[in-house]
C-alpha cells in the first residue's frame, strides 16, 4: 500500500493526481518551478517543494532533482501525470532504483512502445492491424521518395521518438516528399534529439479512435471502451468523446480485445491507451500505444464510473484489478472540450498574458478539470490548455446540448480562448450528426474575426454601462445618491476596483 | 427559432415590455462613441428614476437596462430589455474587453469629450503612418523568409515563430514592401516587439 505519492508534474493533472490520492487516502507531494510558485496545483497537494527553474528542461523533466525531492520527503511513489517524464524509460528506471514505485508501465514496456518502430514490429508480431509502411527508420530523403511511392500517396513521415503528432507531416505529392522530409527529420533532432523518421501510408479520412485499457501487475488486463478523438488540429486533440457515435457493440469488443492483446504483448501494468486509426469501412489499425494517464481519461471515467487514478495507485500498490471485463458497462455520454489559451479565430495562436477574471460554468453533469484562475499568468513555457471542461448526459445529443449550455457560462477574462470555436463545433450539423474525422478542422473550420452584428451591439450596451456607472462613482455623493446623501463606502470600493473602464 | 442574441439587437428590440416606472430622461443624457470590430455605433444613454438606465443604440429603440450585479470580480450581469446577461468587463490594451455569449470582444467606449480629443489628436499623426509586424507572444525566431526592400504580397510568410511548443507562421497583411528586418532566426523576441517594418 503506497503512503506518499510525489506528482512530477503541474497544472490541472498534477491537481487531478492530488484529489485522487486524497480520495484514496495517500499523501500527496507537488513540485513547482519558479514561475509556477503560486499556481494552484501547488495548494492542492498536501505538501510542495520548488524545483526552480523556468524553462521545464530547468523544472519539470529534471529528473534527479525530482527523485532527490521524492526521497528527502519520504514519499514511496512518482506519478508522472502525463507529458515531461511520463514515457522517459530512464526516469521509470531511476526510480525504481532510489526505491520509488513508478506509477505507471515498467521501463521495460515503455522502451517496447517509445519507439514506435520497433512497437509497430512487436505488435504485427502479436496480430494486431497496423497500418502499410516502413518499420525501419528511412535513412535519406531520397530513399523516402522510393518507398513513399511504393506504398502509395498520400504518406505520413513519422517521428520515430515523435509523438502527439509532433514531428510528424503528411505529404500529398511526391514532389513534396524530399522537402517534407528534411524538414521533419531536422525538427525531430530539435525536439527530441533524434531525426531518425518512417513512413507509413496515410489512411483516409480517418477517425482516431482509441481505447482505455488497465492492467494490473498479476497479469489480469481490461478495456474500458473507446473514445473518440477526431477533433484534432495539427494532430493535437481539441475535442473528445466517449462513446464514439460510430463504433457499436461489436466493433467495441474488437478494438477493446486487439487493445488488450497489445498491452499483453508489451508486458504493460497501469493505466494505458491504445490509438487506432478507424477507417470508413470499420477497418482499423493500430497507432501506438500512450503509456501513461491521458489529457482526455474524464470521458471514460465518467461514462465508465471508473476512477483512474485510483485504479492507477490501487494498481501501483499491487492490488489485483478485482473485476473482469464483464464488469466494465458504459453509460451515457461524455465530451470533452479542451480550453487553450489560443486564439481559434487567428490561426489558433498562442495567447500569453494575465488571466483577470474567469466565471466557470456549474450544475447538472459539468466537471472540469482545470488550473484556471483570476490572476494566473500565462506563459510561453507551458502547454497553452488551461481547462478542460467535460460534461456527461444521457445520450450524446444531450450531451452536446449541456455542452452548448456549459459554454455559454463559461468567462474568461484576460487571455483568448478557444470557447468560441467549441460553441461553433458544438452548433455545427456535421459534428452534431457526429459525422467526423482527422480532417474535420482543415476542412469545416472558417474562422472570422468579424463581430456579427448583434453580438457587437451586446458589447456594446455592457461596455457602456461599465463605463457609465463608473463615471457616476466619481461625482459627488450627494448628487449620485439621492437625498440620503451617503452611499456605502464598500459599495463605492466595490465598484471601483471591481471594474475600471478607461 | 431565434437564437437568444439575434433578441437583443436594437433592430430586434422593443416588443417586450417595458418596465414599471420606466421615464424618459433624454435631457440628461450621455452620448457614447462605441467601437466594436470596425464598426461605430453611438449609443445614447440616460439615467430612469428609478435607478436603471436607458440606451439607445443609433437613435433606435430604447432599451432598458437593469444592473441585476457587480461588478465584482469583473462579473457584470444585467437586464437589458428583458434578456438577462453575464459579462466579464475588463481594460484592454486599446479599450475596453467585454466577455459576453462565450465570447471576448475588443470595445472602445468615448464619451463626447474623447471623441473630441481623439480627433484633434489624429489631425496632428496624419501621414506618418508606419505598418510593422509584431511578435503576438514572446518566442523564438526559427526562420525569417524575407530581407529588407522585398516586395511581399498578401498572406505571404515573413517569419517563423516558434512558442508554446508550435511554429507559428506570420503571414504579410498586406502587399507591401519590406523597409527593414529587424531580427534574425535563432533570436528570442519578447510580445510587442518589432519583427519586421514595411515602408
Amino acid at each position: 500500500m503506497l503512503k506518499k505519492v510525489l506528482i512530477a508534474n503541474r497544472g490541472e493533472i498534477a491537481m487531478r493526481v492530488a484529489r485522487g490520492c486524497r480520495e484514496f487516502g495517500v499523501a500527496s507531494v507537488a513540485v513547482f518551478s519558479d514561475p509556477d510558485a503560486g499556481a494552484p496545483h501547488v495548494r492542492t497537494a498536501d505538501e510542495a517543494f520548488p524545483l526552480g527553474g523556468l524553462t521545464p528542461a530547468e523544472s519539470y523533466l529534471r529528473g534527479d532533482a525530482i527523485i532527490e525531492i521524492a526521497r528527502r520527503v519520504g514519499a514511496d511513489a512518482v506519478h508522472p501525470g502525463y507529458g515531461f517524464l511520463a514515457e522517459n524509460p530512464e526516469f521509470a528506471g531511476a526510480c525504481a532504483e532510489a526505491g520509488l514505485k513508478f506509477v505507471g508501465p515498467t521501463p521495460d514496456a515503455m522502451r517496447a512502445l517509445g519507439s514506435k518502430t520497433a512497437a509497430r514490429k512487436r505488435m504485427q508480431a502479436a496480430g494486431v492491424p497496423v497500418v502499410p509502411g516502413t518499420v525501419d527508420p528511412i535513412p535519406t530523403a531520397e530513399q523516402a521518395a522510393k518507398i513513399a511511392l511504393e506504398i502509395g500517396y498520400p504518406i505520413a513521415l513519422k517521428a520515430v521518438s515523435g509523438g502527439g503528432g509532433k514531428g510528424m507531416r503528411v505529404v500529398e505529392r511526391p514532389e513534396d516528399i524530399e522537402t517534407s522530409f528534411r524538414q521533419a527529420s531536422s525538427e525531430a533532432q530539435a525536439s527530441f534529439g533524434d531525426a531518425a523518421m518512417y513512413l507509413e501510408r496515410l489512411v483516409v479520412r480517418p477517425r482516431h479512435v482509441e481505447v482505455q485499457i488497465l492492467a494490473d501487475e498479476h497479469r489480469n488486463a481490461v478495456h474500458l471502451g473507446e473514445r473518440e478523438c477526431s477533433i484534432q488540429r495539427r494532430h493535437q486533440k481539441l475535442v473528445e468523446e466517449s462513446p464514439s457515435p460510430v463504433v457499436d457493440a461489436d466493433l467495441r469488443a474488437r478494438m477493446g480485445e486487439v487493445a488488450v492483446r497489445a498491452a499483453q504483448a508489451v508486458g504493460y501494468t497501469n493505466a494505458g491507451t491504445c490509438e487506432f486509426l478507424l477507417d470508413s469501412d470499420g477497418s482499423f489499425y493500430f497507432l501506438e500505444v500512450n503509456a501513461r494517464l491521458q489529457v482526455e481519461h474524464p470521458v471514460t471515467e465518467l461514462v465508465t464510473g471508473i476512477d483512474l487514478v485510483r485504479e492507477q495507485l490501487r494498481v501501483a500498490s499491487g492490488e489485483p484489478l478485482g473485476y473482469g471485463q464483464d464488469a466494465i458497462v458504459q453509460r451515457g455520454h461524455a465530451i470533452e472540450c479542451r480550453i487553450q489559451a489560443e486564439d481559434a479565430a487567428n490561426l489558433f495562436f498562442p495567447s500569453t498574458g494575465r488571466v483577470v477574471a474567469v466565471h466557470e460554468p456549474s450544475g447538472p453533469g459539468i466537471r472540469i478539470d482545470g488550473a484556471l484562475e483570476a490572476g494566473q499568468a500565462v506563459t510561453p513555457y507551458y502547454d497553452p490548455m488551461l481547462a478542460k471542461l467535460i460534461v456527461w448526459a444521457e445520450t450524446r445529443d444531450a450531451a452536446v446540448k449541456r455542452m452548448r449550455r456549459a459554454l455559454g457560462e463559461y468567462l474568461v477574462l484576460g487571455v483568448k480562448t478557444t470557447i468560441p470555436f467549441h460553441r461553433w463545433l458544438m452548433e455545427h450539423p456535421a459534428f452534431v450528426a457526429g459525422d467526423m474525422d482527422t480532417g474535420f478542422l482543415e476542412r469545416h473550420w472558417t474562422p472570422s474575426a468579424a463581430v456579427p452584428d448583434d453580438l457587437a451591439e451586446l458589447a456594446a450596451l455592457v461596455a457602456v454601462v461599465a463605463a457609465h456607472r463608473s463615471r457616476a462613482t466619481i461625482r459627488p455623493a450627494a448628487q449620485a445618491n439621492g437625498a440620503d446623501g451617503t452611499e456605502d463606502r464598500w459599495l463605492s470600493f466595490a465598484r471601483r476596483s471591481g471594474l475600471r473602464v478607461p | 427559432m431565434l437564437s437568444r442574441r439575434a433578441q437583443i439587437g436594437s433592430r430586434c428590440f422593443g416588443g417586450g415590455p417595458r418596465d414599471e416606472g420606466y421615464v424618459s430622461d433624454t435631457g440628461e443624457g450621455t452620448r457614447y462613441q462605441v467601437t466594436v470590430g470596425g464598426r461605430v455605433m453611438v449609443v445614447d444613454v440616460a439615467e430612469r428614476d428609478d435607478g436603471g438606465l436607458v440606451a439607445a443604440i443609433d437613435g433606435g429603440d430604447e432599451i432598458a437596462l437593469r444592473v441585476t450585479s457587480g461588478p465584482l470580480d469583473r462579473l457584470l450581469t444585467l437586464l437589458a430589455g428583458g434578456r438577462s446577461v453575464a459579462a466579464l468587463v475588463g481594460p484592454s490594451a486599446d479599450g475596453t474587453t467585454v466577455v459576453v455569449d462565450g465570447e471576448a470582444v475588443e470595445v472602445v467606449v468615448r464619451d463626447e469629450r474623447a471623441v473630441r480629443l481623439a480627433s484633434v489628436a489624429a489631425d496632428g499623426r496624419a501621414g506618418v503612418v508606419e505598418t510593422s509586424v509584431k511578435a503576438p507572444m514572446p518566442g523564438l525566431v526559427v526562420a525569417v523568409h524575407v530581407e529588407a526592400g522585398q516586395q511581399v504580397a498578401k498572406g505571404q510568410a515573413l517569419v517563423v515563430l516558434s512558442a508554446m511548443k508550435m511554429q507559428n507562421e506570420l503571414n504579410a497583411r498586406d502587399d507591401a514592401t519590406v523597409k527593414e528586418v529587424h531580427v534574425e532566426a535563432g533570436q528570442t523576441v519578447d510580445q510587442g516587439q518589432t519583427l519586421i517594418t514595411f515602408s
